[in-house]
C-alpha cells in the first residue's frame, strides 16, 4: 500500500516522466538511455570500413556509390539506467518530526523511483546514516517493486549522526555500475562535507542531483524570544542563545547564505539543484518543479 | 503638585515585581532543533549566576513608567495654585482617643500626623483646626500652618464623648459650606464613604475594653445602718475577663470585690456596710494578661450625701396620701399644695415630691414627679391604661433592688417619655413607667403609676420600691455627682480639684461662661460659704466600646465641589500619558503569534 500522496492520478502523471541524463549511462540490458558503446538503436553513431563478417543491412549504399568503397553505419547503445537514490537517514531529519521531514524526503525519493520503475530501469534506495547495517536496499526493477521500496523505506529506522563523505563511499564500495545519483538531504552539516561526498559521486561517474529538503520550522524556526537552550537533534549538543528578532532576521540570513553556496557548488560542478520544503505539495514539487530544473525529461 | 489619595502610593513598592516576568523569561527554555549549524554564531556563554546577567530592553524602561504612572494616577495628584490651599483638620479629641496603642495614646498618633501634614503644607495655605469635644466645632479658623501646628500640639483628649450622629452632619456640612480643599480626618472611628477630598487617618484598631458604666452610692438609712456602694462594671470584650474592684474611700482602701465578667456582660458589684466618708474612688483592675486599653473608664467617682438632712417637701393636691410616708423612719416630711410651692420651696429641703402636680421648671433639687400633669418639664405622658403591669426592668439600678417585680403591680399606669435623655427603669407592654436621670448634681425620677399611699408590708413590693426610689433620689441629697461636659456651677471662684491631682481645670476661652467639665474627678466647690464635693465622671458607656466604635457615615458626594474648585485635578492627563506611552509600546513592540 502506498502512502497518502501517492493517489492514482499521481502515480499515472509518474509514469509518463523519465529521468533526463546529461551523459552516457552504462547499462545491463536495452533500454532507453544511450550507452558508451556502439549498438542498435536509431541514433547514428560513426562510419567504420566494412570488415568481413558485418551485418550486410548496415552498408552504406550511398557512400558505396560515391566512393566504390564499403563502410559500414555503426548506431549507439540504448541501455537502462541505474538510478541510486541517497537519503539523508541522519537525526537531523527527524525535525520537527520524522513524518514531517524524514517521510517526506522518503516520498520524494519514492515519487522519483517510481517514475524510474515505470520506464523499466534501476532503482536502488542508500540510506546516509553513520555505521548502519542494512542500509541499502536491493535492486529494484519494474514497478511492481515499488511496494518492496515502500517497505524498506518504512522498517529502516533513521537518527543519529552522518558522515557523508564516509557514508557515500561506504555505499560506493557495493555499486558496481554507475549512473544517476539523486540525493535527498538537508545538508545541514560542513560545507566541505557534503562537497566531499557529492565530488566522490562525481568521480565514480554519477550524474549527480541533489534535492534539498528542509521543514518550514527550519526556514523560520518557531522560537519564543528570550533565553534558550537549543539541543541539536542529531548529535545531543546544546548551546544556550538569547532568541530576539534581530536573532532571527540573522539566522534567516545565514540559511539563505548556506543555500545560495549550495547552488553556486552544485552550479560549479554541473549538478542539478532544488529545494523542496515540506510544507509544499509534493505532486506539484514533482511535477512542476523538477522537470524544471531539467531532472526529467 | 500633591496627592490626595497617599495610601495609593504604597502600590510603588510593588513596581519591583515588574522585573519578575524578565527574570522568568531570563530561564532558558529548551528546544529541540534539527541542526546547530546555523545556530552557533548567536550562541552565548552560559551564566555562572543562577539569575543570570539581567538585561532589561528599554521596553521594560516603558513599562516602568507606564505602572508608575498608574499608580500616580491612582494617587489622585492634584496641582495646586500658589494663592493658597484650604484646609480643615479634624482632630477627634474624645476619650476614646486616650485608648493606647502599643503603648501610645491614639490622640498622640492622630496629633502626629496633623503636625506632619502641616509641616508639608505650603506657607500660603490657611488653616481651620476642629475639635470634636467639649462641642464638635472649630477650634482655629484661617491659620497660618504655623500657628494650627502650635493649636494642634497644645490639644489634648478630654473625658468626654462625642455624638457620631452630629459629628458626621458637621464635617459635610462645613465641607459644602466652607469649601475646603483638603479635609483631614483624624479619629478613631471608621469613617465611611465621602471622597477622597477627604483623607481620613483611623488610628486604633477595636478593641476590648472594660469599663465602669455606674456607681451608685447609698448613704444608708431608710433601713440599712452603713453606707452601701454599687458598681456596675461592663465587659465589652470578646471573652470572660477576670475584674476585681477595689472602692477607695477618701484615698483609703475601703473594700475589694472580685468576679468573672462574661464577654459582652455587665457585673455588679456591691460594697455593704462600710463607714462614710465625703468622697469615694472606684477603680476596677482587671486580672489579666492583656492590659486594659483605656483607663479612663476603669475609674469612677462618687459623693456621699452629707446626710445632713433627709426632710422632704411634698407637693400634692391630695395631701393624705404623701402624709403616709411619715411612716417610713427617720423620714420628714412636710406636704404642701401646688398653689404654695413657690414658697415652700425657698426652705431648702433635700427632695421634692410632685404628686399629680408639676413645676413649671425643673427644680434645682432632687426631685420625684408621680404622674405630673401634662404640662410638666420632665416627661411627656402617654394614654392611661389599667392593670398592664410591669413587662421589664433594669435589674442592675437600685430602684429595682430587693423588688418582687412579678408582684409589682400597679392598678393604673400612662407610660412616660421623657423630655430629656433618661434612663428607663420600668416598662409596661406600652413603654416606660419609670425612668431616672441627673442633671447638674441632681437627680430626678418620675413615675407612671401612683406608689403612695405607702401601705408598709401590706403592699411590699409597691413599698420597697418607694423606699429605693426615696433612697436613690437621698442619695443625691447635698452630694453632688454629674458627668464631664456638663458646666460646673462654680461660686465663689474656688475650684480645685481633690482627686485624681492630674486632672486638668477647664480650658480658658472655651466657654467663659460656664465652662464644661472636662476630666472626671472629684471637685470641691464653694456655694453660698459653704463647701460642696462634686463628682464628675466621664459617663458614655457607648464610648468605652472599643470592640464597636461608631463609625463615622459621611455622604458619598461630600467634597466633591470644593474638591472641583481648590486644585486641578491631574489623574486625566496621567491617564492620557500613560495611553500615549501604551501606544508607544504598541507600536515598538506589537504582539504578535509565535511562528509554530
Amino acid at each position: 500500500m502506498l502512502p497518502p500522496p501517492f493517489s492514482r492520478e499521481f502515480l499515472n502523471r509518474l509514469e509518463i516522466l523519465r529521468l533526463k541524463t546529461r551523459k552516457d549511462v552504462l547499462g545491463n540490458n536495452p533500454g532507453g538511455y544511450m550507452g558508451p558503446r556502439r549498438g542498435t538503436s536509431l541514433e547514428f553513431a560513426d562510419y567504420r570500413r566494412y570488415a568481413p563478417g558485418d551485418d550486410l543491412r548496415y552498408l552504406d549504399w550511398g557512400v558505396l556509390a560515391r566512393t566504390d568503397r564499403l563502410y559500414v553505419k555503426l548506431f549507439r547503445e540504448e541501455v537502462d539506467l541505474f538510478v541510486s537514490v541517497f537519503i539523508d537517514a541522519s537525526g537531523s531529519m527527524l525535525y520537527p518530526s520524522s513524518d514531517e521531514k524524514f517521510g517526506r524526503a522518503c516520498h520524494l525519493g519514492l515519487a522519483l523511483a517510481y517514475a524510474v520503475l515505470a520506464n523499466n530501469d534501476h532503482v536502488r534506495f542508500h540510506m546516509l546514516r553513520r555505521d548502519a547495517e542494512e542500509d541499502a536496499s536491493p535492486l529494484f526493477r519494474g514497478r511492481h517493486r515499488i511496494l518492496d521500496a515502500v517497505r524498506f523505506i518504512r522498517d529502516f529506522a533513521p537518527g543519529g549522526p552522518v558522515d557523508m563523505e564516509a557514508s557515500i563511499a561506504r555505499h560506493l564500495q557495493r555499486i558496481r555500475r554507475p549512473g544517476k545519483a539523486i540525493v535527498i538531504s538537508d545538508f545541514l552539516v560542513e560545507q566541505r562535507d557534503y562537497e566531499r561526498g557529492i565530488r566522490l559521486l562525481q568521480a565514480s561517474r554519477f550524474e549527480v542531483t541533489l534535492l534539498q529538503v528542509l521543514s518550514r520550522a527550519e526556514m523560520a524556526p518557531p522560537f519564543p524570544r528570550g533565553a534558550l537552550i537549543v539541543e541539536e537533534n542529531e548529535s545531543r549538543n546544546e548551546i544556550r542563545l538569547q532568541w530576539t528578532d534581530e536573532v532571527r532576521r540573522r539566522y534567516v540570513a545565514t540559511l539563505e547564505r548556506r543555500l545560495e553556496a549550495l547552488k553556486i557548488f552544485c552550479h560549479r560542478q554541473g549538478i542539478d539543484v532544488s529545494l523542496y520544503v515540506t510544507d509544499q505539495n509534493l505532486a506539484d514539487y514533482v511535477l512542476k518543479i523538477l522537470p524544471g530544473i531539467g531532472l526529467f525529461q | 503638585m500633591e496627592f490626595l489619595n497617599l495610601p495609593a502610593l504604597y502600590a510603588l513598592g510593588a513596581l519591583p515585581l515588574l522585573l519578575l516576568p524578565y527574570l522568568v523569561r531570563r530561564k532558558p527554555r529548551r528546544h529541540v532543533f534539527s541542526s546547530l549549524l546555523l545556530l552557533q554564531a548567536f550562541a552565548t556563554r552560559p551564566e555562572k549566576r543562577f539569575w543570570g546577567r539581567l538585561r532589561l530592553p528599554w521596553l521594560f524602561l516603558l513599562q516602568l513608567i507606564i505602572l508608575a504612572a498608574l499608580v500616580a494616577a491612582a494617587a489622585d495628584p492634584v496641582w495646586r495654585s500658589a494663592s493658597g490651599e484650604r484646609l480643615a483638620i479634624f482632630l477627634d479629641n474624645s476619650a476614646s482617643m486616650q485608648a493606647l496603642e502599643e503603648g501610645k495614646p491614639r490622640f498622640d498618633r492622630a496629633r502626629e500626623e496633623a503636625l506632619r501634614v502641616l509641616r508639608n503644607a505650603a506657607p500660603a495655605t490657611r488653616v481651620d483646626v476642629y475639635l470634636t469635644v467639649p462641642w464638635t466645632g472649630i477650634a482655629g479658623r484661617d491659620l497660618e500652618p504655623a500657628d494650627a501646628a502650635a493649636l494642634v500640639r497644645n490639644a489634648q483628649a478630654y473625658d468626654l464623648a462625642e455624638s457620631g450622629a452630629d459629628y458626621a452632619d458637621l464635617v459635610e456640612r462645613l465641607i459644602e459650606e466652607r469649601d475646603y480643599h483638603r479635609i483631614l480626618l483624624l479619629t478613631d472611628r471608621p469613617v465611611q464613604g465621602g471622597t477622597r477630598t477627604i483623607q481620613n487617618a483611623t488610628f486604633g484598631r477595636p478593641r476590648g475594653n472594660v469599663a465602669i458604666t455606674r456607681f451608685d452610692l447609698d448613704p444608708g438609712g431608710f433601713g440599712s445602718a452603713g453606707s452601701s456602694a454599687r458598681l456596675e462594671v461592663a465587659n465589652f470584650s470578646l471573652r470572660e475577663r477576670r475584674i476585681e474592684a477595689v472602692l477607695f474611700g477618701e484615698g483609703t482602701r475601703v473594700a475589694t470585690r472580685r468576679k468573672r465578667v462574661p464577654a459582652g456582660e455587665s457585673a455588679v458589684f456591691e460594697f455593704d456596710d462600710f463607714a462614710a466618708r465625703a468622697y469615694y474612688e472606684a477603680r476596677v483592675e482587671i486580672d489579666d494578661a492583656e492590659p486594659d486599653p483605656l483607663a479612663l473608664d476603669n475609674r469612677r467617682y462618687a459623693v456621699a450625701s452629707s446626710g445632713a438632712t433627709s426632710s422632704i417637701l411634698g407637693v400634692s393636691p391630695r395631701p393624705e396620701a404623701l402624709e403616709s410616708l411619715r411612716a417610713v423612719p427617720g423620714l420628714d416630711i412636710a406636704v404642701t399644695p401646688p398653689e404654695d410651692y413657690r414658697t415652700a420651696a425657698d426652705e431648702k429641703y433635700g427632695l421634692e415630691i410632685f404628686h399629680f402636680a408639676a413645676p413649671r421648671e425643673l427644680p434645682q433639687n432632687n426631685a420625684l414627679f408621680i404622674l405630673p400633669p401634662e404640662d410638666n418639664p420632665m416627661v411627656r405622658l402617654g394614654a392611661p391604661e389599667a392593670d398592664k403591669g410591669v413587662s421589664s426592668w433594669s435589674d442592675v439600678h437600685p430602684l429595682t433592688r430587693y423588688v418582687n417585680i412579678a408582684m409589682l403591680r400597679p392598678r393604673y399606669t400612662r407610660t412616660l417619655e421623657p423630655r430629656l435623655p433618661a434612663r428607663s427603669i420600668l416598662n409596661g407592654p406600652s413603654g416606660p413607667l419609670a425612668v431616672v436621670f441627673e442633671r447638674n448634681g441632681f437627680r430626678y425620677a418620675a413615675l407612671g403609676f401612683d406608689p403612695l399611699p405607702f401601705l408598709g408590708r401590706r403592699n411590699l413590693p409597691m413599698s420597697i420600691f418607694t423606699l429605693n426610689v426615696l433612697g436613690w433620689l437621698r442619695g443625691g441629697m447635698a452630694a453632688v455627682n454629674q458627668s464631664t461636659g456638663v458646666p460646673l456651677e462654680l461660686a465663689g471662684d474656688v475650684r480645685q480639684t481633690l482627686t485624681p491631682a492630674a486632672a486638668g481645670a477647664p480650658p480658658e476661652g472655651t466657654a467663659p461662661s460656664r465652662p464644661p467639665v472636662l476630666f472626671q474627678g472629684v471637685y470641691e466647690r464653694f456655694r453660698n460659704g459653704k463647701r460642696e464635693l462634686v463628682a464628675v465622671n466621664f459617663d458614655a458607656p457607648r464610648e468605652s466600646d472599643l470592640l464597636h466604635p461608631v463609625p463615622v457615615v459621611l455622604e458619598a458626594t461630600a467634597g466633591q465641589a470644593g474638591k472641583a474648585q481648590g486644585a486641578r485635578r491631574l489623574w486625566p492627563y496621567v491617564i492620557a500619558i500613560c495611553g500615549l506611552l501604551l501606544a508607544l509600546e504598541w507600536f515598538a513592540n506589537p504582539p504578535r503569534r509565535e511562528d509554530g
